[in-house]
């Protein structure tokens, strides 16, 4: 697709309301600033203020809350006075089945690079030495030379290292296996490496690790930070590490979020109050979404209204409704719409369909006990709840759990059939 | 009224896919069968007669890399893909369920497996451009929403083409992957730690020893991270066989965890309590019944404390540690006291059944259990965990129940 822009047709609109891409480069017109609270602010802040040189945060958020568009932005911000190191966990791990060993190789790797692109050569004594440990323990003899020249050839052969730990069950097992027999030796020449990174230019490293909350399997991703905590601590540079939401809310969860330096889960965005009374910066900041990337002549503002209300506040369920609208609306009334409630409408009950399928006893049980006004309860069956999106967490004068506007009619026809 | 839905929802996915150019993940939910392949095939003479390639991959148990299959195909931005899933329902059952060589463990770990590889692909399904129409039972689409659930977000949309909705059987199986307990995965990061060669976990020990010298220098030390530490070097220390340190490190984990909760983290002291139980259970592995006991009483302390002010959310948890103390008096063989531990545990867990007999009742069976076994066969003739496995020795692989007849449930124990 050409640069995206503000769509003048409805057949435009379907190709920018695309719920699948994050914004960044030239996608990033579409941003529209989130309402303070609902903000990556303090986190920014926190980081900004923060004069440490070897802060560990975790970063949590609802799927589809905007989490790796604010990434990129952060790392916008801090790229000025940072060395950052992006790294997605998806793409260069095999998230199926990674243990906390996996992530220190892959990270010292791409810390090698990024020493290397600020000036460190590679027969540098504290590069070397990192350089080393890589090629006696985890690069094949002969398949891969970690001296090349610093840019294509670098992340070629970085990305080919990464490839075979992340597609070779064998061989990562095999690295694993040797890398955490000998990590203590790793992480002491990594953190060579990264101070004298630090004293030679000047600046702090920042290294995000976005993808791991995309780990659905909670046990998995547990172990991960239960058993490799103090080794994911241990670098000497800032790191940001992304945990799936629903983690958060397990007990054993608690001891890791403590022993970190700080814990941001980043707040839904509120389209209501937790009486129940719209909130305007929220339903604001959600249609501006819209409008950004839609003419306000293809939409009538009632449209946009009830796309807002059945959002739940989140971004991507907000596109994904508005793209599906868009079609509904196109085959009424052709190219130049414009898009209706009553389109709006139709497509809610498409998503709720789908709540319907995927929603079983317990949840409506607990559902319906929500509806009634009654406490959140922190449990497996709430976990799978805000997993599917069906109970959202916001913020407020404290936190309150509010069901999906979508799916508040399925349980209070649960509630009438088969009663409290 | 049936016919109308269908219709409309057929037309709306034709529609759909029509306006789609570039990536997207759309699912249709329709049974497997005769009338899949045949709505599947109507729709693609449809598409095909609007220009648009269609391509037509199997993802099930016997091929579940989607990606690769994608990788052969003569893929071009308008192409259109139906991937018809089948056997990921398979997901719903939890492997741990059912014994190893039971067809259905199988089963339902390669389920899993595919659907959560599934999902970190999401990004590189992307890269195609072109759009992936998932054909899926209700029962998939429900494990896809939950194992493969960053990819069935990013959906452009559900289209119902089943010919009829007949009520939908109501499933109670919990995704209990979610529910472990923690004193089983304490034991395998003990056991972990232990599979290290001996010069690594000396190595890390004067690593964490001189990180925990350098953060307590600091003007404000980071007690929480701290109290990781010591807990790490309890392990380390346990696993090098310096018992008397490892008990150390572990009463100033506590005590850091404590300091913490008086500083008003609500969540400390519910880790330090977890922390102690944790920790007798691995003492008492590794028959070293004293400390074992001495940690337990700790936990039920802490626990009677946060229960008298909170009773709705500590109770569970003062029963467990009840049960614990009963198992530790036991090797002890002080029968009266473990007996009466026991007992109170049984009460507590009978009001708790009383209220939520699903989440209880195997706790109060499992309670009954050790009370019986207590009764009848007091103090040496209790045999597995608590076994003489000496200081420093290797862990043994069985779990630290309380009882070897009847495991209480993962995470009640010891919490």
């Amino acid at each position: 697709m050409e640069k995206p822009k503000q769509a003048k047709t409805l057949r435009e609109a379907y190709e920018v309301l695309d719920p699948i891409r994050p914004l960044y480069g030239e996608w990033m017109e579409f941003y529209v600033d989130r309402p303070e609270e609902s903000s990556m602010m303090g986190l920014q802040e926190e980081l900004g203020l923060d004069p440490s040189d070897d802060d560990k945060t975790l970063l949590t958020g609802t799927h589809g809350s905007g989490k790796t568009t604010e990434l990129y932005r952060l790392v916008a911000q801090f790229s000025r006075d940072h060395f950052i190191v992006f790294m997605d966990a998806s793409e260069s791990l095999n998230l199926g089945d990674i243990q906390y060993t996996d992530l220190l190789v892959l990270m010292g790797l791409q810390v090698f690079k990024v020493a290397r692109e600020a000036g460190l050569r590679a027969d540098d004594q504290k590069a070397s030495h990192l350089r080393f440990w890589y090629e006696e323990y985890v690069v094949e003899k002969g398949t891969a030379n970690l001296e090349v020249e610093v840019g294509a050839e670098l992340n070629a052969v970085i990305a080919r290292i990464s490839g075979q730990v992340k597609s070779d069950a064998p061989r990562r097992q095999s690295v694993r296996a040797t890398a955490q027999a000998r990590l203590s030796d790793l992480l002491e020449r990594l953190n060579d490496l990264l101070q004298e990174l630090r004293r030679k230019a000047g600046k702090r490293i920042l290294v995000i690790i976005d993808g791991l909350d995309k780990v659905y399997n909670l046990k998995q991703v547990q172990d991960l930070f239960l058993q490799g905590a103090n080794a994911l601590l241990e670098p000497a540079c800032r790191i940001l590490y992304t945990v799936p939401f629903a983690l958060s809310y397990t007990v054993d969860f608690q001891q890791v979020r403590l022993s970190f330096t700080r814990f941001y889960p980043l707040p839904n965005v509120k389209t209501q109050q937790a009486n129940g009374e719209p909130y305007a910066p929220g339903r604001e900041m959600l249609q501006k979404v819209i409008y950004r990337r839609v003419h306000p002549s293809l939409l009538e503002p009632e449209a946009v209204n009830q796309l807002v209300e059945y959002s739940a506040g989140l971004t991507r369920e907000l596109i994904a409704l508005a793209r599906n609208s868009v079609i509904i609306a196109r085959r009424r009334r052709g190219d130049q719409g414009p898009v209706r409630k009553e389109d709006v409408e139709e497509a809610a009950q498409r998503v709720r369909n789908t709540f319907r399928a995927m929603l079983m006893e317990e949840h409506y049980r607990e559902l319906a006990r929500i509806l009634r006004g009654e406490p959140f309860v922190n449990s497996p069956v709430a976990w799978e709840l805000i997993h599917n999106l069906s109970l959202l967490a916001y913020n407020g004068e404290k936190a309150w759990w509010g069901i999906h506007p979508i799916v508040r009619s399925l349980v209070e026809e649960w509630v009438n059939r088969y009663g409290d | 009224m049936v016919t109308e839905i269908i219709a409309s929802d057929r037309d709306f996915l034709e529609e759909a896919l029509s306006l789609a150019q570039g990536a997207a993940f759309f699912f249709v939910l329709h049974e497997e069968g005769v009338a899949r392949d045949l709505q599947m095939q109507n729709l693609q003479q449809a598409l095909e007669a609007q220009g648009r390639p269609v391509h037509k991959v199997r993802f099930d148990l016997t091929s579940p890399d989607l990606l690769t299959m994608l990788s052969r195909l003569p893929l071009r931005p308008s192409t259109i893909v139906f991937v018809d899933v089948r056997g990921v329902e398979y997901a719903k059952f939890n492997p741990e369920n059912y014994p190893e060589g039971v067809e259905l463990r199988q089963k339902a770990q390669n389920a899993r497996q595919m659907l959560s590889n599934l999902n970190l692909q999401r990004d590189q399904l992307t890269a195609p451009g072109v759009s992936l129409v998932f054909w899926v039972s209700e029962q998939a689409l429900s494990q896809i929403a939950q194992w493969a659930a960053d990819l069935f977000s990013a959906r452009s949309g559900i289209f119902d083409l089943r010919p009829f909705v007949g009520p939908r059987p109501f499933i109670s199986e919990r995704s209990e992957s979610m529910l472990y307990g923690s004193h089983l995965q304490e034991l395998l990061r003990v056991r972990a730690v232990q599979e290290l060669p001996p010069e690594e976990r000396q190595k890390r020990k004067q690593t964490y020893e001189r990180r925990l010298r350098e953060e307590s220098s600091k003007p404000v030390p980071h007690l929480a991270r701290m109290a990781s530490l010591h807990h790490e070097l309890a392990l380390l220390s346990l696993s090098l066989g310096e018992t008397a340190k490892a008990l150390s490190h572990q009463e100033a984990a506590v005590a850091l965890y404590r300091k913490l909760a008086e500083n008003g983290d609500p969540d400390a002291l519910q880790i330090s309590g977890k922390s102690l139980n944790e920790f007798g259970l691995i003492l008492a592995s590794l028959g070293q019944r004293e400390a074992a006991l001495q940690a337990a009483q700790e936990a039920v302390e802490l626990y009677r404390r946060l229960a008298a002010a909170q009773p709705q959310a500590f109770l569970p948890d003062l029963a467990a540690s009840l049960n614990n103390l009963g198992a530790r008096l036991s090797d002890l063989g002080q029968r009266e006291a473990a007996l009466q531990a026991t007992q109170e545990a049984v009460e507590l867990y009978r009001q708790l059944a009383a209220a939520q007999p699903q989440a209880f009742l195997p706790d109060l069976a499992a309670s009954l259990n050790n009370l019986g076994n207590q009764a009848l066969w007091p103090g040496a003739a209790r045999g597995g965990a608590a076994g003489d496995a000496g200081s420093g020795g290797t862990l043994p692989s069985a779990c630290c129940c309380p009882t070897p007849g009847l495991p209480a449930r993962p995470g009640r124990e010891s919490q």
